[in-house]
């Protein structure tokens, strides 16, 4: 590990050029929600987004969930909870109390 | 009343009566700010105490030090720090409402990157309350301007001096041990600015990030090209080629990875009280296309998630102290697969449902060459959205089809799933499994959130069938790393239905699900011990994309000449005969301890701690 850990401490990678790999330049990229979202658009440019070749449908209507937080299946949550639940505890949250990130083990 | 306000008076014509306000007025800008200001997640009494306690250690030591100099002198000393303070204040502020992350050293270095055009943005995103941080330094000059309080001449005793010092310094430490009883391991895992700020307040994360800066640099600044000579010698001694029965199957294809968060090997195709823990991702890992890896460990150290995405996206190793992705993810050079595949026409695209800044992935993820990164900002959030570290799964991946199906093809997807984490609290409506019966409250509910999240990924995978993107993906999912720690060895034996855990257990319970699914790919399921650095290296021959010369540690696992070793960061290791764990070493296949060391073995030990070593 010695030596990956060289590479690391020492940016070696800043010397190291491959005819077929051109080193990334961090100006390049902006994650700013503006900036991010307005160049998806530009990129639809390109038709070979799922959105483009759908001709504009989206797809989001085909992703299905069940999630209970969701208006339409709180109805569901509700006649299954009311209906079941030898699986979950008496609180309102199983599992180790707090859900404190900061005084977890991390992820 | 009237003689309370008289010696107040009387008290602020003191060196050490102004002294103590503008401390005080100081301290309580700080913590407005910090409350209102910033998302810092403080939860419960005891983060409060210590966010209430942060800003005071500096706020003493920096404006006691105005104690120490004569006249009008220490006046304009307090104050300029003060300005200067409440600039980095105001900074930091207009900072975080964009990036959700504080200032750093290396940012400012290299403004030109990093900045993201702030300044032109600056006016958008400004708020008039963001002046009121100036308010306390135009109070103090003007009760000084109209002589509210006189300037005291007397030159404050040295040894008064010396205990305000001594006292910022008991009040840092006492904050620093609060933080520490609270958050082990905050400034040597170094997880998020955030928690830094939160614990120890802005001044110390300023110093703190100044520190590390230095050092890091004086180590980059010492390197020399000379250096990557041996590297360069090693990697091309232990290369391996690939298996032409997989190289370029999947040439073309999008790829969309799963990060599977702290799920383990042990949950697949398993059974709680009659119903299978992972039901969706056991189908997808028993599918036909399917390759799956049953030997394949988590190599993280103490960075975790951010190790394993190190490992994944670089074949580098995570360093043996905190997160590389943290420390050199800013300033770095990388050839990481993100780069890699946009070079190769990929559109690359990472998707996490917490804050950007955690494990530094706001900048990390530039080094390494992600085009888009959704992080939280870009999803809709409601109450009962969030759950501890981030967007339940559900909902994360749900609406994470927005922004997919946005992606020009061919793709390069990255998922961060979040649910399953510790310390697995789930909502009762987010349930549909019984807890494990241990009788370790932290390990019992592990099942349940591993259920959700294979519901979750259930779902996304309905998805991309329906829409098609599944037959024209190759689809990766991995664990991270483990989810149940060592410190759980009796849960961790009734799980596994054994009396007790010896070292053995315990190394193969680091194991972590590792499979990829592609149309056409002959899938089945592969024994070889392998681990997180061999998946970059991997997958580019799945994909048909050389790299030749590339410094990857790794190597493909589906390659015939795969040595089988699986290095871990304390020195430990697993291989396709041996296991050498918490001091203890075994036959791999049987798990029989070795405790008479043959020549040979010893000869053939040290051969391996020597190849784990360098690499």
């Amino acid at each position: 590990m010695n030596y990956s850990d060289r590479i690391i401490n020492g940016d070696l990678l800043r010397f190291a050029d491959l005819d077929w790999f051109k080193k990334v330049n961090k100006a390049d990229y902006s994650y700013t929600k503006k900036t991010a979202l307005k160049n998806l658009k530009k990129a639809q440019k390109s038709k070979t987004s799922l959105l483009e070749q759908n001709h504009g449908r989206s797809t989001v209507d085909d992703y299905v969930t069940d999630a209970p937080e969701l208006p339409e299946n709180e109805d569901k949550a509700a006649s299954s909870s009311s209906s079941s639940n030898s699986s979950s505890e008496d609180s309102s949250h199983s599992g180790s109390s707090s859900a404190d990130p900061a005084t977890q083990e991390d992820k | 009343m009237n003689r309370l306000w008289g010696k107040f008076r009387r008290g602020l014509n003191t060196k050490f009566g102004f002294f103590m306000l503008i401390t005080g007025l100081f301290w309580l800008k700080s913590y407005i700010a910090y409350q209102t200001k910033f998302t810092l997640g403080v939860q419960g009494g005891m983060q409060e105490l210590i966010l209430a306690i942060s800003p005071l250690g500096f706020a003493i030591l920096l404006f006691g030090i105005g104690l120490y100099i004569r006249g009008k002198w220490a006046y304009w000393y307090m104050i300029v720090m003060d300005a200067i303070l409440s600039t980095w204040l105001f900074a930091n502020i207009l900072y975080y409402r964009e990036f959700s992350d504080f200032i750093t050293f290396n940012l400012i270095k290299g403004s030109g990157a990093a900045s993201d055009n702030l300044g032109k943005s600056l006016m958008g995103i400004l708020r008039p309350t963001d002046f009121l941080v100036f308010v306390d330094v135009i109070f103090v000059i003007a009760i000084l301007a109209f002589g509210f309080a006189k300037i005291d001449q007397q030159r404050f005793k040295l040894v008064n001096s010396l205990a305000v010092t001594i006292l910022s310094i008991g009040v840092l430490a006492a904050n620093l041990a609060l933080a520490y009883s609270n958050r082990s391991g905050l400034l040597t895992r170094t997880f998020d600015n955030n928690y830094i700020v939160k614990y120890l307040g802005l001044q110390s994360f300023t110093l703190y990030d100044g520190v590390k800066t230095v050092q890091n640099s004086n180590k980059k600044k010492e390197a020399k090209s000379s250096q990557l000579k041996p590297i360069n010698e090693f990697l091309k001694k232990n290369n391996v080629p690939a298996n032409i029965e997989y190289k370029g199957v999947a040439k073309g294809k999008n790829v969309i990875i799963i990060h599977l968060e702290s799920l383990q090997q042990f949950v697949i195709n398993q059974k709680w009280k009659g119903k299978e823990i992972t039901p969706n991702i056991n189908k997808f890992y028993n599918d036909k296309n399917t390759l799956a890896y049953d030997n394949f460990f988590n190599q993280v150290g103490q960075g975790k998630t951010a190790d394993a995405e190190m490992m994944l996206e670089n074949s580098l190793f995570g360093l043996p102290e905190g997160s590389a992705m943290v420390t050199d993810g800013t300033t770095n050079t990388f050839q990481s697969m993100p780069a890699i595949m946009d070079q190769h026409g990929y559109t690359t695209a990472a998707f996490h449902g917490d804050v950007a800044s955690f494990w530094n992935r706001d900048n990390a993820y530039k080094s390494f060459g992600y085009q888009y990164f959704f992080s939280k900002q870009y999803y809709s959030l409601k109450k009962g959205y969030v759950s501890g570290y981030g967007m339940k799964d559900k909902l994360f991946l749900q609406q994470s089809a927005k922004f997919l199906e946005e992606l020009p093809q061919p793709f390069y997807a990255k998922l961060i799933t979040v649910s399953n984490h510790y310390p697995y609290g789930i909502e009762k409506k987010n349930v549909s499994i019984d807890p494990w019966e241990t009788g370790d409250s932290t390990v019992d509910p592990y099942v349940q959130t591993a259920h959700y999240l294979d519901q979750a990924v259930g779902e996304l995978i309905s998805y991309l069938k329906k829409t098609g993107l599944y037959d024209k993906s190759l689809i990766m999912m991995y664990g991270d790393h483990y989810g149940i720690s060592n410190n759980h060895k009796p849960a961790i034996a009734k799980i596994l239905g054994l009396k007790g855990v010896t070292n053995y257990d315990l190394a193969m319970f680091q194991k972590v699900p590792f499979m990829i699914h592609a149309p056409g790919l002959k899938g089945g399921v592969n024994h070889n011990y392998s681990g997180e650095i061999d998946v970059m290296p991997t997958l580019l021959n799945l994909l048909g994309i050389d790299t030749p010369g590339a410094y990857q540690f790794g190597h493909d696992i589906n390659s015939k000449q795969y040595n089988q070793i699986v290095a871990f960061r304390n020195g430990d290791f697993v291989s396709k005969k041996y296991t050498k764990y918490g001091g203890d070493l075994y036959y791999t296949a049987t798990g029989e301890q070795i405790t008479d060391e043959t020549a040979s073995q010893n000869g053939r030990l040290n051969k391996f701690n020597s190849t784990l070593i360098t690499s």
